[in-house]
């Protein structure tokens, strides 16, 4: 691992509840738990992987950092600093340390600015000196030829326009990258050419990376260590080598054993998850999974599992988790 | 076998072609392809590759405009569908070949319950009463595992969850009693828990029903896992067909070899090797190989000359220059 466990990003007990209805038409209000009393730790140089299905609060998690979304409750520290406390003025002078990388590049680029405009537009924001030197530098770290900086982002294809993205976000020379999703819309034979890319670009630029996906494949190659989250929770969360050779929650099991692997000569045993995930607007009591859970017992449906730490750096959300450990 | 049995579907050099402002785009390019009774054909590749359109030609879904056109020959249990009257044609698409296509959402009617959408099947193709197609739909419903039939079958799309919904567009293409079904890209909007149930409910319903099914993926995971043969697409073309075993232990054609050597393995952190460039465009296509530019084995040949789809052993055939041209030493 490349962390020297020096922290870089602390999220306490963060919170956000979305409230749907109440207006004139719908009177009856509900509430949404997208994600419900987070805490981890983000160390420097590192990439923690945060992987989940889809409505597990991925993607509202890695908004909530980067205040692209303002959350309900909690903390999020960043160098120490609470950056759910930062006044607007703050917010703006600090937002150049942290940036995100959106999953879709054929949304996330103004289709009426060239490459250039596109790239240089936070330097010009940040009246960032020599703009010129630092947009060639840019284009050259993730691979974009220089004479294709006057043309329009339609005229590239997906794995292009992503390298375009990656390049805007790196503009400012953050330290901390949310990326939602970067390879979800790509090509199989491009989404290894952009892991790559990332992976040079966290060496060369000292980034730290809070890579959101639901890829398991994907995100236990490019992380260091994985948070797995189930209905707005975080149910475990160890280093990637360690999840996936001993995952301890029944969900991760499942969610493991139930990747496809491209090779047919393998066959495993899978762990059968019967049922759908149930709506975050009315989630089960106690422990979140159990409503789906092969071992489940009477615990499970009266009290919620703490994230407990059950053997060193290897968090664990469940009652039974002694069970599995033996 | 004493005697030769005709395969449930036969394509033979099926183009599709479309006029547009730049020019003419064959989007499917001369494929031939057979499924059996009982088989799993699964049909790879990328975005643009033809994948999609080659199914949709096959349904007759595209060809009716001025600006498209479908030639070759889509035998089904030896009858050309691309020569039928769109009457018969409606009378063969959900009856005895289903679609199911990859978003549940915009497959399925929401102004319909989900009983009376299945119920439809039936009671267009064999003349069924309302309650007897009503009962019918019930036990499909059941059929592919959805709890509470009854009360399911009342409910209208928007109540079903993602899973839920594919399983009803499953239900749907199975009302008629398809012989062939096509599945394009089935679990691709669903999660992985939901998606391994998917793929066994498939499997258990071909075992079930002897059903041919055409399987459109991009995940060469899908296909090591309910598979028995599998064609690979590239730019409109079949670049390479084997079984499943033989395609995955021993792949001939340089972009399926990396394909499979650009995927992440579970456990294997050193660096993955993508392959290089970016997808043709369809616009313009060389003369020669398709593939040529993003080739590492490239040869002067290859950018004159495309290569064709040839048998290499009896049952693995690769279009590729080198392959063609070494096969002769290389199987001794």
């Amino acid at each position: 691992m490349k962390t020297n466990n020096q922290e870089l990003v602390r999220v306490e007990s963060l919170t956000k509840h979305f409230t749907l209805g109440g207006s004139f038409l719908n009177k009856k209000q509900e509430i949404i738990r997208a994600v419900e009393n987070l805490s981890f730790t983000v160390y420097k140089g590192e990439t923690l992987g945060i992987v989940g299905e889809s409505g597990c609060g991925k993607s509202t998690t890695g908004r909530l950092l980067l205040r692209l979304m303002e959350a309900t409750s909690g903390s999020v520290y960043f160098e120490g600093e609470n950056v759910l406390e930062y006044s607007k003025e703050q917010l703006r002078a600090k937002r150049k340390d942290f940036q995100m990388i959106f999953q879709d590049p054929y949304a996330s680029l103004n289709p009426r600015m060239t490459v250039e405009e596109l790239i240089s537009e936070p330097l010009r924001t940040y009246k960032v000196q020599n703009r010129k030197e630092r947009l060639l530098k840019l284009v050259d770290a993730v691979g974009i030829p220089k004479d294709y900086l006057t043309r329009y982002p339609h005229e590239f294809s997906g794995g292009q326009r992503q390298r375009i993205g990656i390049a805007r976000s790196l503009a400012l020379n953050p330290k901390f990258i949310v990326a939602d999703e970067p390879v979800a819309a790509l090509d199989v034979s491009i989404q290894a050419q952009i892991i790559n890319l990332m992976k040079d670009l966290q060496d060369e630029f000292d980034l730290t990376y809070l890579f959101i996906a639901h890829d398991l494949s994907v995100i236990e190659y490019i992380s260091d260590r994985i948070a797995v989250m189930y209905l707005g929770g975080i149910v475990e969360l160890t280093s990637s080598e360690r999840l996936y050779e001993k995952p301890l929650h029944p969900y991760t099991q499942a969610l493991i054993s139930a990747i496809p692997i491209p090779d047919p000569t393998i066959s495993r045993d899978r762990i059968k998850l019967f049922g759908d995930i149930p709506s975050p607007m009315n989630p089960p009591a106690g422990c979140k999974f159990h409503t789906r859970c092969p071992l489940a017992q009477d615990i499970c449906k009266q009290a919620i599992p703490e994230l407990r730490e059950v053997e060193p750096e290897h968090f664990v959300a469940c009652h039974l988790v002694e069970e599995s450990l033996l | 076998m004493p005697e030769v049995k005709k395969p449930l579907l036969e394509v033979k050099s099926l183009t599709t072609s479309f006029r547009t402002d730049r020019g003419l785009v064959r989007a499917v390019d001369n494929v031939s392809f057979t499924i059996d009774h009982g088989q799993i054909l699964g049909i790879v590749g990328e975005s643009g590759s033809g994948k999609s359109m080659t199914s949709q030609s096959i349904l007759r879904l595209i060809g009716s405009r001025k600006s498209e056109q479908v030639n070759g020959e889509v035998l089904f249990e030896g009858q050309d569908l691309l020569k039928l009257q769109e009457r018969q044609m409606q009378k063969i698409r959900g009856k005895e070949i289903s679609l199911i296509a990859q978003d549940p959402m915009t497959s399925l009617n929401p102004v319909y319950t989900v009983g009376n959408q299945i119920a439809e099947v039936p009671m267009i193709h064999e003349g069924f009463s309302k309650k007897n197609a009503w009962s019918k739909a019930i036990e499909m419903i059941k059929r592919v595992g959805i709890p509470s039939a009854e009360v399911r079958a009342a409910q209208y799309p928007h109540e079903f969850s993602g899973g839920m919904r594919q399983r009803g567009v499953i239900a749907m293409a199975l009302a008629g009693n398809p012989k062939l079904l096509i599945a394009d890209e089935p679990t691709t909007a669903l999660d992985v828990t939901i998606q391994s149930q998917i793929l066994e409910l498939i499997l258990d319903l071909r075992n079930e029903t002897g059903a041919g099914i055409m399987l459109i993926t991009h995940d060469l995971g899908v296909v090591a896992e309910i598979c028995d043969q599998v064609a690979v697409m590239y730019a409109g073309k079949i670049v390479e067909k084997a079984s499943v075993a033989e395609l995955f232990s021993n792949p001939k054609h340089p972009y399926t070899q990396g394909l499979l050597a650009s995927l992440p393995k579970l456990g294997d952190k050193t660096r993955l090797t993508p392959i290089p460039g970016q997808p043709p465009n369809l616009h313009h296509l060389s003369s020669g190989c398709a593939f040529a530019d993003r080739c590492p084995f490239v040869m002067d040949k290859c950018r004159s000359v495309q290569p064709a789809l040839k048998k290499e052993q009896t049952e693995h055939q690769v279009a590729c220059h080198l392959v063609n041209e070494e096969g002769g030493d290389e199987n001794q």
